[in-house]
């Protein structure tokens, strides 16, 4: 198997377990803790910046409780 | 040319009435990288057969200095959303193993989701994509 880092994913359902639903959310770029989260992607951002975090992962806590993905 | 086996993102769903006992769905997923001139923001990117375009989050475009009101325009359509406008911007996709020039979509439709679709137009015409669902695995080939 090759080595390819940023192919890698987690499971960070257990990170974001107490973040409010709809946040915006940054994962360290190992994606192994929550940097920052923020109503507003601006803010999450801005945050992360200040914390350190040049590369964060972004996603969002779901705001309903729609589960089922059909894209 | 070289081949990426990556496992399915498990991620557990809560109970509900029609799956009372919760659930664990696993999505075909990477860790993305957008670029614009020098500008960048990682994200999710569920790989998505069924999406004639790479899209993402409307959100996303401020940080990547790109604007919506530049943008060329069009409306597009999925499930539960209808007639979206959808910017389009020239981007470029990092995988951390490989950068590809793509013709990315922004809509505000994704922005609930908070992560981006990989489709046909970008991403599948760059590399070969099979799914292993039954084994969990997914392969990107880079040619």
């Amino acid at each position: 198997m090759l080595a390819a880092p940023r192919l890698a994913l987690k499971d960070v359902s257990s990170l974001l377990s107490g973040i409010p639903k709809g946040a915006w959310v940054a994962l360290s770029s190992d994606e192994t803790r929550v940097v920052a989260y923020a109503a507003e992607l601006q803010e999450v951002l801005q945050k992360a910046k200040e914390a350190g975090e040049d590369k964060p992962v972004i996603l969002r806590v779901p705001e309903a409780e729609t589960t089922t993905l059909l894209l | 040319m070289a081949t990426y086996p990556v496992a399915y993102t498990d991620v557990p769903l809560p109970a509900c009435a029609a799956f009372p006992n919760g659930r664990t769905a696993i999505r075909p997923a990477l860790i993305v990288t957008l670029v614009n001139q020098g500008k960048q923001l990682s994200c999710y990117g569920i790989v998505d057969s069924g999406a004639d375009h790479c899209v993402f989050p409307r959100s996303f475009m401020q940080p990547l200095g790109l604007d919506p009101l530049t943008a060329p325009t069009e409306m597009s359509s999925g499930l539960g959303t209808t007639n979206m406008p959808t910017h389009f911007c020239n981007i470029a996709i990092d995988l951390g193993v490989i950068k590809i020039p793509v013709y990315a979509g922004f809509t505000v439709g994704m922005d609930q989701l908070g992560f981006g679709l990989l489709g046909q137009a970008g991403f599948f015409e760059a590399f070969r994509i099979t799914f292993d669902y039954r084994n969990k695995l997914f392969h990107v080939e880079i040619p």
